[in-house]
């Protein structure tokens, strides 16, 4: 149906973005930056930059503070819930109602996401790392999965690119394994987090400790970041920052779309289908529900960017359904909605410093350090699994909540006292792990559950096997060796248990390969049955590293614009 | 997410994940503030919230800072408990409280805990820290299932994590108490201790 109240001449566009979370973004700032007419559609409401309305609350400033009634998770965040920190009275309105949006699970499966301009760049963790040439070759080496069909040569002006305008706080290592970049200042380690680096050199043969690498601004450059601040260090990242100080669409690609004069902006639109055009061979444009009114909207363009999340994306092109493409858009090579990957995590080890009991910080650092990938790379062989894991972390002092269990003081006045001062420095590292490529791990178009748009859902069958399980048993035992060879006392480990997607880099479904038998994407990141629908973010991924992967999606989606432009000068699209 | 993560709690930021559910929520969370003198309890009946306030004023007594009750925290462990606790938790901790209010009037010749003199009051309620710490102490190693560990977890543990965490949350502590830097603008990793009066308010 075409119920457009303006003629078609007036929904079509030189381009479609559909999505504006960190993958959209870039889309619309590149493709409005080259000259494109382009309609950005994000299925949520709008969040204008500096609209934060929690950005400057203080605990006690809320009535029930940042717990949240029961009944209330129960009505709207049973599934969002599940990270144990999204749904809090600060930031919880940056993730969706599961009772308006459910899904269904054969397997436990943690999709946590946020509908609303700006996506889920609004509460990343915001760790930016280049994947690197191992990772690109991993597939093709291991025999798993499909060959990437680009290396990371194709991929690497175009990190540097993202990294300049993103603004990544960190520092060069020199790594065959994690690339160095083009970074402002690193932020600073803190006492325990130095002797930790100079141990973990020293005992284990150079392995790498370095300062986490973060899209914050360490160094504004006006001439690049605009109006954009320097990190003030506040930690209060998810409620979205008044400074600006982070990368996010709102503060930053968006912004920069807006003012090329060439973006149309439009919320509350909940793009479901692909328009095919089967004389073409290519979707003229998208069907469109108002989020507000129901009213059923097309438009058209000569490209479209689906950048709406790994299984946003993958949704739409299954919900693609005709004649031609009964399974929909990119199904004939049988891996639309396969190989759904995420990194598994919580798993790792903490411990006790005794000492540098005179010293302490000043400010909450939204970052921790990073201990970059060594197994199974150079020398190192592993028997029990292939790939590799990192870990995030950190040290600090405990605070007053070392009075439930920590300590031996009796209740009392001094024990009251006592937690007014900083205790002990702990340290805890948690490993971040490689997942491999499934074909069984997927999702799949469930029609019978339906969203608050009346909407067919997604099932997902998903869960990590025997290498991701292996793996962990060296990054709890891994954590613990290193944080013992620097003098940690009381050293535990831990696993917390591995439930895919609560690591948030859900990614695959959709993945680039070789050819139209084995892949979805093509090397530019378009659909091989429709080569004007380009799909850059996660869902392009053809297998995960164990890099924080946003970065990624940056660059590629960068990268696949500056093609698609060439390619539409050149009358080929 | 699962409340035994408060067993494996550390303050470290990555940015990233970090499961601490409850305890983070609480110390960056509710609102202690001064109960009305006629404020009624929701969860807990009159008499379990006397000597739940007492138990509170024992652990965190008046000294050069204020005390327990002073800043509301009865009323506070009392609303976390109505209002923001599942449901099987509120069973918990409410049982295994009442049993232990029970057992103390019982030693007492019918004495409810509220009315015994104080110092006999911290005795009890050390005795009973000890034990509720060691009996945490003992569930990893118990062979039970992760759920099962959660809901055999020790009520006291539970009402003490309220009441520790709702006296640090308060408006006075965080901003009097405590060392308040809302806008730090910069990281310093390794400053003397001496520089700051106390620990940060403020995650």
């Amino acid at each position: 149906m075409f119920f457009n109240s303006q003629g078609k001449a007036e929904a079509t566009y030189d381009a479609i973005v559909v999505g504006s979370g960190i993958s959209g973004g870039w889309a619309a700032k590149e493709l409005s930056e080259k000259g494109l007419k382009t309609l950005v559609l994000e299925r949520g409401r709008d969040i204008k930059h500096g609209d934060y309305p929690t950005a400057n609350n203080d605990p006690w400033d809320y009535e029930t503070g940042e717990l949240v009634p029961q009944a209330e998770i129960d009505k709207h965040y049973a599934k969002q819930n599940r990270t144990g920190y999204t749904v809090q009275q600060s930031h919880k309105h940056h993730f969706v109602k599961d009772d308006e949006h459910p899904y269904t699970e054969v397997k436990r499966f943690d999709w946590m996401r946020g509908y609303h301009v700006g996506g889920r760049s609004l509460t990343w963790g915001r760790q930016s790392y280049r994947l690197s040439p191992m990772d690109f070759e991993a597939n093709a080496r291991d025999g798993v999965g499909t060959d990437w069909p680009i290396r990371y040569e194709d991929l690497a002006p175009w990190y540097g690119y993202v990294e300049t305008f993103v603004g990544v706080s960190g520092q060069n290592e020199g790594l065959a394994q994690l690339p160095d970049g083009n970074f402002l200042p690193p932020m600073d380690m803190n006492c325990v987090e130095q002797e930790f680096k100079k141990s973990v050199a020293a005992n284990f043969g150079g392995r790498a400790v370095t300062m986490g690498r973060t899209a914050h601004l360490t160094q504004p450059n006006p001439a690049v970041h605009g109006s954009r601040g320097k990190c003030q260090f506040r930690n209060r990242c998810m409620r979205g920052c008044p400074y600006g100080a982070y990368f996010s669409s709102n503060a930053s690609t968006l912004p920069a779309a807006a003012a090329t004069g060439n973006m149309t902006l439009r919320p509350h639109s909940v793009v479901h289908s692909l328009i095919y055009d089967k004389e073409t061979g290519k979707a003229s444009g998208v069907r469109v529900i108002d989020g507000q009114t129901g009213e059923t909207h097309e438009f058209f363009a000569k490209v479209i960017f689906l950048c709406a999340s790994a299984l946003g994306s993958t949704f739409i092109l299954l919900n693609s359904q005709s004649e031609i493409h009964p399974d929909g858009i990119g199904a004939g090579s049988g891996q639309l909605g396969r190989n759904l990957m995420d990194h598994h995590f919580q798993v790792g080890a903490e411990g006790v410093y005794d000492g540098f009991d005179d010293r302490y910080y000043k400010g909450r650092r939204p970052n921790g350090i990073y201990v970059p990938r060594f197994r199974n790379v150079g020398t190192d062989k592993q028997a029990d699994f292939i790939r590799g894991y990192g870990y995030q972390g950190g040290a600090s002092r405990e605070n007053w909540m070392r009075g439930i269990k920590e300590m031996d003081a009796a209740l009392g006045a001094d024990f009251k006292d006592a937690l007014i001062m900083p205790g002990q420095w702990k340290m805890g590292i948690m490993g971040f792990g490689e997942c491999l490529p499934y074909e069984e791990n997927r999702v799949v178009l469930n029609k019978d559950v339906r969203d608050i748009h009346g909407l067919p859902t997604l099932t997902i069958d998903c869960e990590f096997k025997g290498n991701e399980m292996a793996m962990r048993k060296d990054m709890a035992q891994s954590a613990a060796e290193m944080l013992e060879a620097a003098g940690f006392k009381d050293v535990e480990t831990y696993d917390r248990g591995a439930n895919p997607g609560l690591g948030i880099h859900e990614m695959g479904t959709a993945r680039m390969g070789t050819s139209a038998k084995n892949s979805v994407l093509n090397k530019w990141n378009q659909v091989w049955e429709a080569p004007n629908v380009f799909v850059t973010d996660g869902a392009a991924m053809t297998s995960a590293g164990c890099q924080n992967p946003s970065l990624t999606y940056m660059a590629m989606t960068a990268r696949a614009v500056d093609y698609a432009v060439n390619e539409l000068k050149k009358m080929n699209l | 997410m699962d409340r035994r993560t408060i067993l494996k709690y550390t303050a470290y930021a990555t940015g990233f994940a970090i499961a601490a559910p409850l305890t983070s929520a609480l110390f960056s969370g509710c609102k202690a503030e001064p109960a009305a003198p006629d404020y009624t309890p929701v969860f807990l009946d009159a008499d379990t919230y006397k000597s739940v306030a007492a138990m509170a004023e024992a652990m965190l007594p008046a000294t050069k800072t204020p005390g327990a009750g002073e800043l509301g925290v009865p009323a506070f462990i009392d609303r976390v408990l109505a209002s923001y606790t599942e449901p099987d938790h509120q069973t918990r901790i409410k049982s295994g409280m009442t049993a232990w209010l029970q057992s103390v009037a019982t030693a007492n010749g019918g004495k409810a805990y509220h009315a015994l003199e104080p110092a006999q009051q911290l005795s009890l309620l050390n005795t009973l820290d000890t034990e509720s710490k060691a009996a945490a102490e003992a569930l990893p190693t118990s062979g039970l299932s992760p759920e099962e560990m959660e809901l055999q977890w020790p009520w006291w543990m539970s009402v003490k994590e309220m009441a520790i965490g709702g006296y640090f949350s308060s408006e006075k502590i965080g901003l009097e108490v405590l060392a308040y830097d809302p806008i730090p603008g910069a990281y310093q990793g390794c400053i003397p201790l001496s520089d700051v009066k106390a620990t940060w308010s403020l995650p």
